[in-house]
């Protein structure tokens, strides 16, 4: 790694934007390759990284930066990128490194920032908890099954019902929902988690939930899908 | 509501039943399993029953959950019978055997036979044979169909051999159904009841069987299929006589032996019939076949001599291209010569290990003693074979001749459709196909030109 051309690479990031020569930056990008064995440049590159979504870069340039942090990011970065959480440009960048950054930090934030959203921005954090199917979320997204927005209240459902716990699964059950979209997502999410219950062998649990469903009050395709898993949980004990 | 009612049951069951997450009550949840998709087969809604056929189809393993499904049968609706039976097929249990045979005995719609049959064909056993032969004998005919089709698929000799015996007293119409079953089988067994019938006096059992020996039968059976193409009347029938023949004869794997068996065979014939198989000798072709066929052509008796260019003209390769060629411009018969130049411009063109330009070559040599403008026609029709641009070379002065104008644009066109050769000499494409537009009375053919200029395709209706 030429520690010259990676000053010159950060030189241009702090001009880089929309239409600007992208090979300027590409010394980022071998950087990134070229610390994987070295932990100690890695984390000085991290640490390069992650200052400059605090500096005034254009929104191109911590376009570039997140998608880095994506590949080397640790909860080193994690505050920087979490300080985009309520940026409508950049919250969705933010969100895609902090999404596949494996420490526990990450989802932290999210979690954090949680109530200081709303609106889309809120919805997004949501689902980014819900693609890193983290279990300790599920108490907050529970909490906004009943959200008064049901863009978040869906986006809730959606998120428990990708974690697929059996707490999930017992936040989706234990939420009354009456507008007809958030319901629809929850009965979505529920039998998501019955699945994942019944693929790990808790088919009681499963069974439970597809019973919910199979019930006269349910649309017929609910009641194919609930049907279809109390096949599969008898199915399943041959 | 019946959906409700379904699943509403099946929930009691479910809540009644074994304790599904418990592995040591396997056996009662079997049975909690089964009993749920009788539930759902007797559901009017088809998307309900649907979620319980496919359980029949994958579930569930074993002969009693087998025989619990197929007891259903007699208590459904026909629609759901003929998807429980389709289903059952699937599932490949015999198990089920004994419940279809039992509902085929009520004698039920007509789609549920069809549907009972068609089972049969995965799930029965060679004894059924005769009640899917009732069918085949008396159904109507999309029964019969199915019938036929489970014949074909039933495993086992003594089913082969039972409609054999069948062949005997059977009525023609059927004897040519149970032949075509018999060769779908590959009923080897049975060519002893087959080869009687090369000879009926019904044609269409002639050549039912004629096309099941071209199939089945060996080098040995070629006395019999002899005495079929005898049988056969002159024509179209004769002719398809003479390539069951061949294909025997072609399953030999020593090309020059392969008109051995019918040479053999001849030698028990009369003379007369002798000239009559000839131009199935020809078919076969070979060294001897070509010595014995010139031997005819020697002959000055007219029906013989006739008989060996017949025999000459059916040769299956360009091997004797020379001596059609002189036949062509030297037989003492006008016929003849004409037979010969037309065989000459069919063997021509034969997928060989010769080169387009030889074979192009022979096609000119043909043309060249072409004296009428049908065989010219024949010669423009067959170089459509050569994909070449050549061949478009040669083709391009006959549209400025009207008595082949009209062919030479066909076979300009049909060239055109190979895109490779097309693309690869557009200029001179674009140049005959403009001519084609220009002088075709065949709307299709000129839509055809247009195209390809266009670099377009065009699909082939099929016939």
């Amino acid at each position: 790694m030429n520690l010259d051309t990676l000053d010159q690479a950060f030189e241009a990031l702090k001009t880089y934007d929309w239409g600007a020569d992208g090979s300027a930056l590409q010394p980022l990008d071998e950087a990134v390759v070229a610390t994987r064995a070295d932990a100690a440049a890695r984390q000085a590159l991290e640490k390069r990284l992650a200052e400059t979504l605090t500096t005034g870069i254009s929104r191109d340039a911590k376009d570039v930066v997140c998608r880095l942090l994506m590949v080397i990011g640790t909860a080193a970065s994690v505050p920087a990128l979490a300080s985009l959480l309520a940026d409508a440009e950049l919250a969705h960048m933010a969100r895609y490194a902090l999404e596949r950054i494996p420490a526990p930090e990450a989802a932290a934030a999210m979690r954090a920032a949680l109530p200081q959203l709303s609106g889309l921005l809120r919805v997004g954090v949501i689902g980014s908890l819900g693609v890193r199917r983290d279990v300790e979320s599920v108490p907050a997204l529970a909490a906004l099954l009943d959200d008064p927005d049901p863009a978040v209240a869906c986006a809730a459902a959606v998120a428990l019902g990708a974690i697929r716990t059996p707490d999930a699964a017992a936040a989706l059950a234990g939420s009354s929902v009456s507008h007809a979209e958030v319901r629809r997502a929850t009965t979505d999410a529920s039998l998501a988690c019955a699945e994942s219950l019944l693929a790990g062998g808790q088919r009681a649990e499963a069974l439970a939930i597809y019973r919910r469903f199979a019930g006269e009050d349910q649309p017929k395709h609910v009641k194919l899908a609930a049907t279809r898993g109390i096949l599969a949980c008898a199915g399943q004990s041959q | 509501m019946v959906i409700r009612v379904s699943l509403s049951c099946m929930l009691c069951l479910i809540s009644a039943g074994a304790d599904l997450s418990r592995p040591h009550v396997d056996d009662a949840a079997d049975s909690e399993l089964v009993q749920m998709v009788v539930t759902l087969l007797h559901d009017t809604d088809k998307d309900i029953r649907a979620l319980g056929l496919e359980q029949v189809r994958t579930a569930t393993k074993g002969p009693s959950a087998t025989q619990q499904f197929a007891a259903e049968l007699p208590k459904l609706p026909g629609e759901a019978q003929v998807a429980l039976l389709s289903a059952l097929a699937d599932r490949g249990d015999a198990a089920a055997r004994p419940a279809i045979i039992d509902l085929l005995a009520t004698r039920p719609d007509e789609p549920v036979t069809r549907a009972a049959l068609a089972a049969l064909g995965f799930l029965g056993e060679p004894a059924d044979a005769a009640v899917l032969l009732h069918w085949l004998r008396d159904g109507a005919p999309a029964v019969q169909e199915a019938a036929r089709a489970s014949l074909v698929r039933l495993p086992g000799d003594a089913v082969s051999a039972l409609l054999g015996a069948e062949l005997d007293q059977a009525p023609a119409a059927l004897q040519v159904i149970l032949l075509e079953v018999l060769t779908a089988r590959r009923a080897l067994n049975t060519l002893p009841q087959l080869l009687p019938l090369a000879v009926a006096a019904d044609a269409s059992v002639r050549g039912a069987a004629m096309a099941a020996l071209g199939q089945l039968a060996g080098p040995e059976h070629i006395p019999g299929l002899l005495q079929g193409v005898l049988a056969a009347e002159p024509g179209r029938e004769r002719e398809t006589a003479e390539k069951a023949v061949l294909s025997v004869c072609s399953r030999i794997a020593d090309a020059n032996r392969r008109a051995e068996p019918v040479l053999a065979a001849m030698q028990e014939l009369s003379d007369a019939q002798r000239l009559n198989v000839l131009p199935a000798l020809g078919r076969v072709g070979g060294p001897a076949a070509l010595q014995a066929i010139e031997a005819a052509i020697g002959q000055a008796q007219h029906d013989v001599h006739d008989a060996g260019i017949r025999a000459l003209c059916n040769w299956p390769d360009a091997s004797i291209a020379p001596r059609l060629l002189e036949l062509a411009t030297q037989d003492p018969h006008p016929d003849h010569q004409i037979k010969a130049l037309r065989a000459l411009i069919r063997v021509a063109v034969v997928a060989d290990e010769r080169t387009d330009d030889e074979r192009l070559g022979l096609l000119r040599a043909a043309l060249e003693v072409c004296t009428r403008d049908s065989e010219r026609n024949l010669v423009l029709q067959r170089a459509q074979a050569i994909r070449t641009p050549d061949t478009l070379r040669f083709l391009l002065p006959f549209l400025d001749q009207p008595a082949c104008a009209q062919q030479a644009c066909q076979s300009v066109v049909e060239l055109a459709h190979h895109r490779a050769l097309r693309e690869a000499h557009k200029a001179e494409f674009d140049q005959a196909l403009d001519k084609v537009i220009q002088i075709s009375g065949d709307a299709t053919l000129i839509d055809r030109a247009q195209r390809y200029k266009k670099n377009q395709t065009w699909v082939r209706e099929r016939p």
